[in-house]
């Protein structure tokens, strides 16, 4: 029997709560994964704080490139922004290719070490699949359909907001999807740029050569994506149910 | 009525519709024919101003329509295409009530009248009215379509190749049902086809264009009898007019105006639908039957299988004759 993705959903978030209040009382399975090490645990901030800050770098960076991203997609599709759509459209596809990585090194010289330069490149990277999704959504929808809604006297506003956004809502949603799982992962990257992040015990565990703290690290990046992805699931299947 | 005076439309240079005079009438059907980019689509957009005219001057009971909101004329002008266009995200009922909701309608009132258009078009409202547009077949979703564009009550109706992509028989079905709700309602119908067939079976007045312009204006019976010129022939088929003639008229109208033969009271002996020709049916059909049995006359009977009388070879040449 298939669960019904709720349940998974809500399992998976018990788990990543109990695994980020619970990850410091596992010493003695930290033990036998690295063995002769003097802490297994990481302690430099506890994982909790480490886990909220993630989150709202990720949210955060989330809600504005959201914001810009279906709205450009909107502004581009329009009969007036429809000169820039080759321009936007051949950006969203080849900024894809740049790998995230490179997105936050470029960060560093405009805006230094921290949280700003993550955020900054989280925004811009997750941009792309959001504006990517939301052209293909709305260049979706069939020609004849936005025909006959002209043709029954509706007004551009509610052509958008009742016809092309609500059908090319999934479609947009599964870019949103994309974009935050990345972005999960890439924030960890932004430990080496200064920002708190999860990857701050894998990169400690990098340098101290602890597998400990590596592993710690990653498996509370790892169940905060499967989490995140798993909620959109929900959302996704109660859009189509409709 | 729909007055069209010197209108034009060009794009990029090109000339779609080249300075063209018409006149609808009300309560008309009007169908436009011609090869394919002759402009009649182009034609019925620019009444809707789903495409602005570039020139000269289009009235809908004497109102230039650029005098209207865009918006507001439309939603006063019933429009139905080809694909449907109906919106897949919303249930039969909901696309139906889309006009009446722009013009804001009261609720009951716009229930009221989604559950009447759907028994116009016959469409059980208790099986339908909850359906999504992917669970209906393409004569349903037509249906729906035609619905949709009436539910406003409209005073004129812009009909686009509406039965273009459907099968033979669906199409001869709806073509029937649009005859009989345009004889209950009464609009102002202007529809768009290349089927010459069904210009002829649906038209008080057909507009042969070609090239923009507008090479012939006629009742059908005045088109197949005297084209304008040889492009008007040729798109009638010069071979086979005596047919389309034929089936312009029904039988029954032979008997309105010779002397009606006394109903006997009698049922056709043995009769099958060959054996014996319908009073509805028109002159092609009975004469089609005729070949096909091989008889020089047939017993003509009413909808309740009554015999009129006789219908004879001779009465079809007649009758079809110049």
């Amino acid at each position: 029997m298939k669960l019904p993705s709720h349940w998974s959903a809500s399992g998976w978030l018990v788990v990543l709560i109990m695994a980020t209040l619970g990850m410091q009382y596992l010493e003695r399975f930290f033990r036998w994964v690295a063995p002769g090490q003097r802490q297994v645990i990481y302690q430099r901030d506890d994982f909790l704080s480490l886990m909220l800050n993630h989150a709202s770098l990720v949210g955060l960076a989330s809600i504005v490139a959201i914001t810009i991203g279906v709205g450009t997609g909107i502004l581009v599709t329009r009969a007036w922004g429809r000169d820039f759509l080759p321009t936007v459209s051949l950006i969203a596809s080849v900024g894809q290719t740049f790998p995230p990585v490179a997105v936050l090194a470029l960060c560093v010289p405009l805006l230094g070490f921290g949280a700003g330069p993550v955020i900054l490149s989280l925004i811009l990277y997750g941009l792309l699949p959001i504006v990517r999704n939301t052209l293909a959504g709305i260049g979706d929808v069939e020609p004849a359909v936005i025909e006959s809604a002209r043709g029954m006297g509706m007004s551009g506003t509610q052509i958008l907001w009742q016809v092309e956004i609500p059908l090319a809502f999934n479609v947009i949603l599964a870019g949103i999807r994309t974009s935050v799982t990345i972005n999960i992962a890439t924030a960890a990257i932004g430990s080496t740029i200064g920002a708190r992040t999860l990857g701050d015990p894998v990169i400690a565990g990098l340098i101290n050569n602890n597998i400990a703290y590596t592993l710690q690290g990653a498996i509370l990046i790892g169940l905060l994506a499967v989490t995140v992805d798993r909620l959109f699931e929900v959302v996704q299947s109660v859009s189509t149910r409709r | 009525m729909i007055e069209l005076i010197g209108v034009s439309k060009t794009f990029n240079g090109r000339t779609a519709v080249d300075a063209i005079d018409l006149t609808i009438p009300k309560g008309s059907i009007c169908v436009l024919v011609g090869t394919s980019g002759c402009g009649k689509s182009t034609t019925l957009r620019m009444i809707n101003r789903l495409l602005p005219h570039d020139a000269g001057i289009i009235r809908i009971d004497g109102q230039e329509i650029r005098s209207f909101n865009e918006q507001k004329l439309r939603q006063q002008i019933g429009y139905a295409i080809q694909s449907t266009g109906l919106f897949p995200h919303w249930t039969v009922e909901r696309n139906i009530g889309l006009v009446p909701r722009l013009l804001r309608w009261p609720k009951q009132k716009i229930q009221d009248r989604v559950e009447e258009l759907m028994t116009l078009l016959d469409l059980d409202p208790a099986i339908y009215a909850r359906q999504y547009p992917r669970q209906l077949s393409g004569g349903q979703a037509q249906r729906v379509g035609v619905a949709r564009a009436l539910a406003g009550n409209p005073e004129t109706l812009l009909m686009d190749e509406p039965f273009g992509a459907l099968d033979p028989i669906t199409r001869d079905n709806l073509q029937n049902e649009l005859l009989r709700i345009q004889a209950q309602v009464k609009k102002t119908i202007v529809f768009v086809t290349h089927d010459i067939d069904e210009a002829l079976k649906l038209a008080s007045q057909i507009v042969v264009m070609d090239q923009g312009r507008i090479v012939q204006v006629d009742h059908p019976e005045q088109l197949l009898r005297h084209p304008a010129n040889a492009y008007v022939e040729n798109l009638f088929g010069s071979q086979d007019r005596g047919l389309k003639l034929a089936s312009l008229f029904p039988v029954r109208s032979l008997f309105e105006t010779d002397t009606p033969i006394q109903a006997n009271g009698l049922k056709a002996p043995g009769s099958g639908p060959e054996d014996c020709i319908e009073a509805t049916d028109s002159l092609r059909l009975a004469l089609s039957k005729m070949l096909w049995a091989g008889a020089s006359e047939m017993p003509v009977v009413d909808a309740n299988g009554q015999v009129l009388g006789q219908l004879t070879l001779e009465q079809i040449l007649r009758a079809n004759g110049k």
